[in-house]
């Protein structure tokens, strides 16, 4: 056995936990070996300095700090407990406490996006709502919109129709022949009415040979636009729409609104053009407002 | 199981009897077995990790440890093994924490002198001593725990459990779980090691 051999067994030497033969071996070495000798006596000396060394004392309340400790962890696992034991109960408990919250804050969360997107609606969709909104209303005011019915209908003068607000009163104005003359020459008025009312057909019959020239006659002659319009004007109204026909590109039609306490005089003045058919009901002073009047135009049977 | 290996100073016996007590129900039980190990276990802790305030800390949670599983305890060691065994476990998982190496790389670089004001309970067991004398033995006694310290972990381990505690090889193999060819190399390298460092003091 060499001294390398031995050096690495002087630990276990020491400590006796060599088997005898070993042991025997590493004793017949040593009692030979002077620099081995020398090392089992320092590792000797580290041992024996080891196990001397005085114990280090823990402090004297090492206990109460222990039992302080323990009440300090046992606060916060009961607290723990408290939560989570028994975990079969608490868990699922837990969870569907969490998926409830879950589910709340989403829905309010979309409710408040719906809210926005009200409000960021653009404008056209906004009056569709208010537009259903007050249809919705409406229809939730029965009573009320019993009673406005009747009045609408006296309005209008349709009774069989259900009667809307914009409704225009239908008229027919049948005109009247050479009204221009009559009304607009007032050198005319004073001659003999046959002559010169002959004396137009005449030219009329002629230039009816020209077709081409006639449109332009009877718009000076006969269009009866310039003095209804001007009769509207004359009680306070407005003209709405014109409607022309579509082969003739003649109007066939006036649509107007006339406030309510001149449409008697409206009446009176169109009946000056021609005849009113149906004639028209008169109107009680009880209504306000502008009245929608439709007049379809009719030139005079030929 | 190896009672045979225990020291005499220990009594297997009692702290069976204790640990019985404990698990019918008698709290008492476990702060007898704190004062009986206290020492020991703390001891063990400190040359471990050569401070003081850390070995206290290790050994009182080790105790926690005990208490929460000793009702549990199914005597298939002895009490005595399975304490050091959780202290060990204790502070070799202290050693490796970062929060533990953070700690400890501050107070080395604060105050390299700790160790020796951080073991109050050192050198007041002699008779009267000489102040001299007194003086060198705290320096010894700084040296060569400094040189424990100094140790690998695994080597630690061992030097601290066989020549600080005195345990045997067998009941170092069932604390560590190391087989005792291992216990053995790893002894007689942190021996080579120690002697080495403390040439100049032995």
């Amino acid at each position: 056995m060499n001294c390398e051999q031995v050096k690495e067994l002087l630990s276990e030497y020491v400590d006796g936990v060599l088997d005898p033969k070993t042991k025997a071996r590493v004793d017949e070495h040593l009692s030979a070996c002077k620099c081995c000798q020398d090392e089992l006596a320092s590792l000797k000396a580290l041992v024996n300095e080891l196990g001397s060394l005085e114990s280090v004392a823990p402090p004297g309340d090492f206990l109460d700090q222990l039992h302080e400790r323990m009440k300090q962890r046992s606060c916060f696992s009961r607290i723990l407990r408290t939560l989570f034991v028994p975990m079969r109960l608490k868990i699922p408990l837990e969870f569907a406490g969490a998926a409830a919250m879950a589910i709340l804050v989403f829905t309010l969360f979309y409710i408040q996006q719906d809210h926005y997107k009200g409000t960021q609606a653009p404008v056209d969709l906004k009056e569709e709502r208010a537009a259903q909104k007050a249809a919705s209303e409406r229809w939730g005011e029965g009573l009320k919109d019993e009673a406005v019915k009747p009045r609408l209908a006296y309005r209008t003068a349709t009774p069989e129709q259900p009667p809307a607000k914009k409704e225009p009163i239908e008229l027919v104005l049948v005109m009247k022949r050479a009204l221009p003359s009559e009304t607009y020459a007032p050198g005319a008025a004073m001659e003999a009415a046959p002559a010169p009312k002959e004396k137009m057909r005449r030219s009329l019959a002629k230039k009816e040979a020209a077709p081409g020239a006639q449109l332009e006659t009877d718009k000076r002659d006969d269009d009866p636009l310039p003095r209804l319009t001007g009769l509207v004007e004359l009680v306070g109204g407005r003209v709405v729409s014109i409607e022309y026909g579509k082969a003739s590109n003649r109007p066939e039609a006036i649509h107007a609104e006339i406030p309510a306490e001149h449409l008697n005089t409206f009446y009176n003045r169109l009946g000056e053009l021609g005849e009113l058919k149906p004639s028209p009901r008169s109107v009680t002073g009880k209504e306000k407002g502008l009245l929608s009047v439709r007049i379809r135009l009719l030139s005079p049977s030929r | 199981m190896n009672e045979d290996l225990k020291n005499p100073a220990r009594s297997p016996r009692e702290d069976a009897v204790l640990v019985r007590a404990f698990q019918g129900g008698d709290t008492a039980a476990f702060d007898e077995l704190v004062l009986k190990h206290q020492h020991k276990l703390f001891n063990l802790c400190y040359r471990f990790l050569g401070d003081y305030q850390e070995a206290n800390d290790s050994a009182q949670e080790a105790f926690i440890k005990v208490y929460r599983s000793l009702k549990g305890f199914r005597f298939e060691s002895a009490f005595s093994t399975w304490l050091y065994r959780i202290a060990v476990n204790t502070v070799k998982n202290k050693l490796t924490s970062a929060e533990y190496r953070r700690r400890k790389k501050m107070v080395s670089l604060d105050n390299p002198a700790s160790l020796e004001h951080s073991s109050p309970a050192m050198g007041m067991q002699d008779g009267a001593p000489s102040p001299l004398m007194e003086l060198e033995k705290k320096e010894r006694m700084r040296l060569i725990q400094e040189a424990i310290n100094a140790l690998p972990p695994e080597q630690k381990e061992v030097v601290a459990l066989r020549d600080v505690e005195g345990l045997s090889y067998e009941e170092i193999v069932e604390i560590t779980g190391l087989n005792p060819g291992t216990v053995k190399s790893r002894l007689a390298r942190a021996r080579l090691e120690l002697r080495k460092r403390l040439r100049s003091v032995i």
